[in-house]
């Protein structure tokens, strides 16, 4: 090896050093939320559902950490309470598997709509008009007796 | 050295300026930079370019005076604001110039691209010109879909959930790419600082590299202006061909001489399009007219900010099942591209867009022909303005839903 091809292959060498010292902590921590959730997984009472009307869904809202880093204050987010006539509970998020925006209940359509680009899902969440690719998500969530408990957590990705 | 540049009654100036000149070179940079020739007729449509770089910097300075008191965190943001606007009347002056400046940019780049499509100016040699042009066009749009972010307000909020949302439709890495921006599974504080940080470093890193080697290819290649500088057309050749080397190269005074060579001679009549018929100087004939355009432009964001100020909404909530998201009106045609789609085409809200822009970036490489005029090139200004025309009805299809709601 000559003089001249060494201080090539090493000046190439050195660039290589010196940009992996700047990749690796800068990726890694770019791309750290793809590895570790931060949010504390909760519960939180929504409230008694025994007497929400049945088949018409009514707004809960509740409080859920969204903690990505440090400690900010909870946000508030909005469970739509489905009382079905089988007995079955829904709690339903109001957030679009469109683009994400809030979806509403609309009692003369009798379909949650989606205001941005006029998504529609029917009373059992399924996704029945507009551009939204899969059924409206659901809050994790339990009965304790008459009281409905949910979690940070949707039943599936969207 | 300069003594072509001054008159010897200025002596000691012209000692002072060969001084720092023979140390510099920033005098024959700057006289180089003042005095070049320039086309003479369109002028006016020509100081679009100089108006987008005034609005730019418009920009920059509101942008760094807002960082001397906005808070980039979703607990102190909107407060920020908020104070700003009940105490503060000249920063309320700043973040409406910041607001409506945007606004502005947006249309007038709009309408320098449109001069420059119209006018042919991205042809050989100027195809980076051009392409520099495009990935400046989607940085402003990024800073202005980033910026709108900030204020944290219902809108900010709204515009976040749905603007970090749409990379998700990317297969296979989509999802990834929205948790990195959003710095988890849903918009909160992370998405705030990210954001912010694109806003004020990152982007505007690669925006002022881009504007350097925009305005050093523009200088490079010299302004050559449209057909109307020219006599005739590539395809309908004057009768008479006269001497390109006695076509006026400057006005007065001549400080720097272009080298006369036909610019790039690939047939036989390039000698016609070596220089325009007329040229005058850039400084002061130009620069009047830039300058002037330039000012029209200011006293609008300047009277917009004063009359209407920058509004800010009520502070960010996700918990709402009344608030309805409206986008920003130059992201109208994607948002009404995005109501026309049915699910199962539902990626088609990314390859429309990226179609679009692959289909910008190629226009020098596919429209290869040495012709200006756009009446003579119908094969690319007539799809052009119906795509146009499509983003236009698009626009006013997706303002038409969202004034009836």
């Amino acid at each position: 090896m000559t003089r001249r091809r060494f201080e090539v292959l090493a000046t190439q060498a050195i660039g290589a050093v010196i940009g992996c010292m700047f990749a690796v902590p800068v990726v890694g921590w770019l791309i750290d939320p793809l590895f570790r959730s931060r949010a504390p997984q909760v519960w939180r009472r929504v409230g008694d559902v025994s007497r929400v009307p049945y088949e018409s869904p009514t707004v809960f809202e509740v409080s859920f950490p969204v903690q990505q880093s440090w400690k900010v204050p909870e946000s508030k987010y909005v469970v739509y309470v489905v009382r079905h006539r089988d007995g079955g509970i829904d709690a339903f998020s109001n957030i679009c598997t469109h683009m994400q925006c809030p979806v509403r209940w609309e009692p003369p359509l009798g379909e949650f709509l989606c205001p941005c680009h006029g998504g529609l899902y029917n009373l059992s969440g399924v996704n029945v008009g507009g551009p939204p690719p899969k059924p409206l998500p659901k809050w994790k969530s339990r009965m304790r007796g008459p009281t409905l408990y949910v979690r940070n957590q949707l039943n599936e990705s969207i | 050295m300069l003594k072509a540049y001054l008159p010897d009654r200025r002596r000691i100036q012209r000692q002072v300026l060969d001084w720092i000149e023979e140390r510099t070179g920033l005098v024959e940079l700057l006289y180089k930079g003042l005095y070049e020739a320039v086309p003479k007729r369109g002028a006016w449509a020509y100081a679009l370019g100089s108006a987008t770089l005034v609005l730019i910097l418009n920009q920059l300075i509101t942008g760094i005076v807002l960082t001397t008191i906005y808070v980039p965190s979703t607990t102190e943001a909107w407060a920020s604001l908020e104070y700003i606007k009940k105490h503060d009347e000249f920063a309320q002056i700043v973040r409406g110039m910041h607001l409506y400046g945007a606004y502005v940019l947006l249309f007038v780049i709009g309408m320098h691209m449109f001069r420059t499509f119209i006018s042919g100016s991205y042809k050989r040699p100027r195809e980076l010109n051009w392409v520099t042009g495009v990935l400046l066009l989607l940085l402003v749009l990024g800073m202005a879909i980033t910026g709108a972010f900030l204020p944290w307000d219902t809108a900010a909020y709204w515009t976040a959930v749905v603007t970090t949302n749409i990379p998700s439709y990317t297969p296979v890495i989509g999802h990834a790419i929205r948790a990195i921006w959003r710095g988890g599974n849903f918009v909160g504080p992370m998405t705030l600082v990210r954001t912010y940080g694109l806003h004020i470093w990152v982007i505007p890193s690669m925006l002022f590299a881009l504007i350097g080697a925009h305005l050093y290819l523009l200088r490079r290649h010299g302004e050559f202006g449209s057909h109307v500088n020219y006599r005739g057309s590539y395809r309908n050749p004057p009768d008479v061909v006269e001497d390109v080397a006695e076509r006026p190269q400057r006005v007065e005074p001549p400080a720097v001489h272009r080298e006369l060579e036909p610019p790039y001679p690939a047939l036989p009549t390039d000698d016609l399009w070596a220089a325009p018929l007329e040229v005058e100087d850039f400084y002061p004939s130009q620069t009047f007219k830039d300058g002037l355009v330039s000012l029209v432009l200011m006293a609008v964001v300047f009277g917009l900010a004063i009359s209407y100020g920058a509004p800010l909404e009520q502070l960010a909530t996700p918990g709402t099942v009344t608030y309805t998201p409206v986008p920003e009106w130059f992201y109208l045609p994607l948002d009404q591209l995005l109501v026309l789609t049915p699910s199962y085409l539902i990626s088609m809200v990314l390859w429309v867009p990226l179609a679009g822009v692959l289909l910008l970036l190629g226009l020098p490489f596919f429209d290869r022909d040495a012709e200006r005029n756009p009446l003579e090139r119908p094969a690319i200004v007539v799809p052009a303005m119906l795509i146009l025309v499509f983003l236009l009805a698009l626009t006013a299809l997706g303002s038409g839903r969202l004034f009836n709601l």
